[in-house]
C-alpha cells in the first residue's frame, strides 16, 4: 500500500515502530520544504504575500484536521504534541480524575502532579486482556464523583482500544467530562469526535504520518480551559496593567508556531483521508495478524488479548529466554525496527512486575515483505527466544 | 564482565579515535555501576553481547547461538584470561627492564618487547664441534678459580666477561660492555672463550698478552672486536699487538709455547665449571647474564 511514498524505507527496512513515530510520505516532506524554500513567513501577523499564504495554509491545515476528526475548526488548537494538549486540560482541572491503569506517562504524570499538589483526587480504572469492565467504570463514576475521565482511545502498550463512545455517554450521565488521549488511534482508524461526543481530544502529528513537534487539542467548549502559556498571538490587546485574551483556538497557541510542521500535519491528514482510514485499519489489522501468528509460533508471550483484531496494529511480546533489548537489537541488526522497553507506560509494567516488552507496531506502509523479514530474523535466532 | 574488557580495549582505541572515547565513557559507567552493585544503564553490555553473537552467527549460526547462550560465562572466562594476560604482560615488562628479556633472566625464548631478539642470543649451543661439553646447567662462579682469568681493571664490584672474538653476539654486546667497564667502578676479568673455530687460535695469544701486559688487553680487545671476523688471522694479531704497544714477537712466541697451551686448556676447564653454554656470558657480582643486554641490566646488578 503506497510503500514507495515513504522515502525512509526505500532501503528495505522493515519499520515496525510506528507507535513511537510514523514515517512521513514524500508529500508531507514536500509541503514542509515548500514553506522553508518558497514562503517562509509568520502567520497572522505579516500582511505581505508570503505572510498571507502561511496564514491561509495554516488555517487550511486546521480545517483539514477538523474535518478529519469531524469537528469545527474553531475547536481545534495546535500544540507541540499530545502531552502538551493533555497538560492544557490538566491545567484547568479540579475535582476527581479517573484514568485507566494503562495510560502513557503523558496522561498519568500530569494528574499525579496535581494529586501531589492536592488539587485533584486521582482514581484508577483497572484493565485486563479484555479491556475494562463497564460496571466497574460506572461504579467509579458514581461513587467517586468523577469530574473528568482521562483515558486513551488505543493503548500504545498493547494496541487495545477502549469503548470511548460508551464511556463518554456514561461519563456525561454522571456529570463527568471526558478527555481522550488519541495519539495511538488517530491515523490508524476512523476517529469521529462528533459521534464519540467527548469533551477533549488530544493527538500528535508524528504518529499519523505528520512531522514531529506537532499535535492538536480539540475542546468542545474551549472557554472551559485556561491557556497553559500566554504570549504572542494569545491576546487581542494588552495594556501595561491588563490584557484581553484572544478567542479560541488562537489563545492556546502561544508564540511563533511551527508553521512548516503544522502545514505538514495538515498534509498528512489529507494523505490519510485520500487513502481512507477504514482501508488503513484493515491493512494494519492484516499485518498485525501475520505478526501475531509469527510471534506465537516462536512461543513468545503477547501482551493484551491474544486475538489480533482486538489489538489494532500493535503486538507487544515478551520473549521467554532472551531479554527484550537483546531481541530488539537482534531484530534491528536484521533490518527489522521494533521498540523495546516500557513504552512510557512504566506504571503498568511495574504493577505487573514485568521488565518491558518488544513492540511491533504497523502502519499503512508495512507489507508482507516486512513480515517475511521479521520471520527470517526470528527464525535465525530460534531457540534463543 | 564484558564491560571491563570493553573499557580497557576502548580506552586504548580511544587514544587513536574519538568515536571510541564515547564507548569508553559508556564502558566506564557500566563497570562503575556494576562495581557498586547496580545495573548497567548504558546498554553497552547488551549491545556487545548481541553484536558479538551476531558476528559468530554470520559464520556459523550454531556457534553464534552458543556464544549468545553462554555469553556471561564466556565473558568471565575472557575477563580471567585478560587479567591473566595483563599480569603476564606486567611480569614480562618487569623482566624486560630487569633482565633485558621478558621471559626472565637469560631466557632464549621469544620476547614481544624484543621481537628481533636484540637482547637475546649467544653462540655456543649451535657450535658443538668447538665446545661439545656445553650444557644447560646453572650458571655460577662458585668453585671457579678466577686466577686463570685476565684482570683488565680493578674496582669495587666484580665483573667476569666470557667472550668469543668471532661470536656475533659477543661482538654485539661488546660496545655496551666496554662502556660499562669504563663508566662503572668495577673489577673486570676477561675470559677468551672461543665458540667459533675462527677464534680458537687467538686464545693463547690474548692469554700471553694478559700475562705480559694485562693493561693492554682492553685496547687489544677493542681492536679485535672491531675487526671483521674473516680478517681475524695471524697478520691481524701482529698488527693489533703492535698497535697496543705490546712486543708482538714475544707475545706470539709465548702463544706457541706448550705451557701456554696447557694454561689455556686449564682456563677453559675453569670456564666450563661455570656452566657456560654460550657467549657472551657476563657475571656481575656473581649474577649471570647471557647475551647482548642493555646497559641498564648490567648496571642493575651492581651493588
Amino acid at each position: 500500500m503506497n510503500r514507495t511514498d515513504f522515502p525512509a524505507i526505500r532501503n528495505g527496512i522493515a519499520y515496525f515502530d510506528s507507535s513511537c513515530v510514523s514515517l512521513k510520505p514524500q508529500s508531507v516532506i514536500d509541503v514542509m520544504n515548500a514553506y522553508y524554500t518558497d514562503y517562509t513567513a509568520c502567520a497572522g501577523r505579516s500582511s505581505h504575500a508570503w505572510g498571507e499564504k502561511v496564514t491561509a495554509e495554516m488555517e487550511r491545515s486546521r480545517e483539514t484536521l477538523a474535518k478529519f476528526f469531524n469537528v469545527k475548526s474553531q475547536s481545534v488548537s495546535f500544540t507541540r504534541n499530545t502531552t502538551e494538549a493533555i497538560n492544557i486540560v490538566a491545567h484547568s482541572t479540579k475535582g476527581c480524575v479517573l484514568t485507566s491503569d494503562k495510560e502513557h506517562n503523558s496522561n498519568l504524570v500530569p494528574w499525579l502532579r496535581l494529586k501531589n499538589q492536592k488539587r485533584i483526587s486521582h482514581f484508577i480504572l483497572p484493565t485486563d486482556e479484555n479491556g475494562i469492565s463497564m460496571d466497574t467504570y460506572e461504579s467509579l463514576l458514581s461513587k467517586q464523583q468523577i469530574s473528568l475521565v482521562a483515558v486513551h482511545a488505543t493503548s500504545n502498550l498493547d494496541g487495545m482500544s477502549l469503548p470511548i463512545k460508551e464511556m463518554a455517554k456514561l461519563a456525561h450521565k454522571h456529570g463527568a467530562k471526558v478527555l481522550v488521549d488519541g495519539a495511538q488511534a488517530a491515523g490508524h482508524k476512523e476517529v469521529d469526535l462528533k459521534s464519540w461526543d467527548v469533551d477533549y481530544f488530544a493527538c500528535s502529528g508524528h504518529k499519523m504520518l505528520g512531522p514531529s513537534g506537532t499535535g492538536l487539542l480539540y475542546a468542545k467548549d474551549p472557554d472551559s480551559l485556561e491557556p497553559l502559556m500566554l504570549g504572542g498571538e494569545t491576546v487581542k490587546e494588552t495594556w501595561l496593567d491588563r490584557y484581553e485574551l484572544e478567542d479560541a483556538p488562537h489563545r492556546f497557541e502561544a508564540g511563533l508556531q511551527d508553521y512548516a510542521g503544522i502545514l505538514g500535519f495538515g498534509e498528512a491528514a489529507r494523505y490519510l483521508q485520500k487513502i481512507g482510514l477504514s482501508k488503513i485499519e484493515k491493512h494494519c489489522g492484516k499485518i498485525n495478524e501475520e505478526i501475531t501468528q509469527l510471534v506465537s509460533a516462536h512461543g513468545m508471550r503477547i501482551l493484551g488479548n491474544r486475538n489480533s483484531e482486538k489489538r489494532g496494529s500493535i503486538t507487544s511480546v515478551i520473549p521467554n529466554k532472551m531479554k527484550i533489548h537483546e531481541l530488539n537489537l537482534m531484530l534491528s541488526n536484521a533490518g527489522v525496527y521494533t521498540r523495546s522497553g516500557a513504552f512510557c507506560v512504566h506504571s503498568w509494567f511495574n504493577k505487573h512486575n514485568l521488565p518491558g516488552a518488544v513492540r511491533f507496531s504497523a502502519h499503512l506502509y508495512n507489507d508482507d515483505s516486512d513480515v517475511e523479514k521479521a520471520r527470517a530474523a526470528l527464525d535465525r535466532i530460534k531457540g534463543l527466544l | 564482565m564484558i564491560c571491563l574488557i570493553a573499557l580497557i580495549v576502548f580506552a586504548v582505541l580511544g587514544i587513536f579515535s574519538a568515536k571510541y572515547r564515547k564507548l569508553t565513557a559508556e564502558a566506564f559507567d557500566c563497570v562503575f555501576r556494576k562495581m557498586t552493585f547496580r545495573k548497567c544503564q548504558t546498554g553497552l553490555d547488551t549491545r556487545l553481547k548481541v553484536q558479538l553473537s551476531e558476528l559468530f552467527m554470520r559464520f556459523n549460526p550454531r556457534v553464534g547461538r552458543f556464544v549468545f547462550k553462554r555469553f556471561e560465562l564466556l565473558s568471565w572466562l575472557f575477563t580471567a584470561l585478560f587479567v591473566w594476560s595483563l599480569v603476564a604482560a606486567g611480569i614480562g615488562g618487569y623482566n624486560y627492564w630487569m633482565y633485558g628479556n621478558c621471559n626472565g633472566p637469560n631466557s632464549q625464548s621469544f620476547c614481544i618487547f624484543d621481537p628481533t631478539g636484540q637482547n637475546q642470543g649467544s653462540s655456543g649451543l649451535d657450535q658443538k664441534c668447538v665446545v661439545p661439553e656445553l650444557a644447560n646447567g646453572a650458571l655460577t662462579l662458585e668453585g671457579v678459580d678466577t686466577d686463570f682469568f685476565i684482570t683488565l681493571k680493578e674496582g669495587k664490584d666484580e665483573v667476569v666477561f666470557f667472550g668469543c672474538y668471532a661470536c656475533q653476539y659477543t661482538r654485539k654486546a661488546y660496545p655496551t660492555l666496554r662502556k660499562f667497564f669504563e663508566q662503572e667502578n668495577v673489577t673486570v676479568r676477561f675470559v677468551p672463550f672461543p665458540t667459533h673455530q675462527e677464534s680458537v687460535f687467538i686464545t693463547p695469544i690474548v692469554n700471553c698478552l694478559g700475562q705480559q701486559n694485562p693493561e693492554k688487553v682492553m685496547a687489544f680487545n677493542d681492536l679485535l672486536f672491531a675487526t671483521p671476523v674473516e680478517e681475524l688471522n695471524n697478520a691481524t694479531m701482529w698488527s693489533a699487538l703492535s698497535t697496543v704497544g705490546a712486543n708482538a714477537s714475544d707475545v706470539m712466541a709465548c702463544s706457541e709455547k706448550n705451557s701456554t697451551q696447557v694454561w689455556s686448556a686449564l682456563q677453559r676447564e675453569e670456564a666450563l665449571k661455570t656452566g657456560i653454554y654460550g657467549t657472551p656470558l657476563v657475571f656481575v657480582n656473581g649474577e649471570p647474564a647471557v647475551g647482548p643486554l642493555p646497559y641498564r641490566v648490567y648496571k642493575r646488578m651492581l651493588s
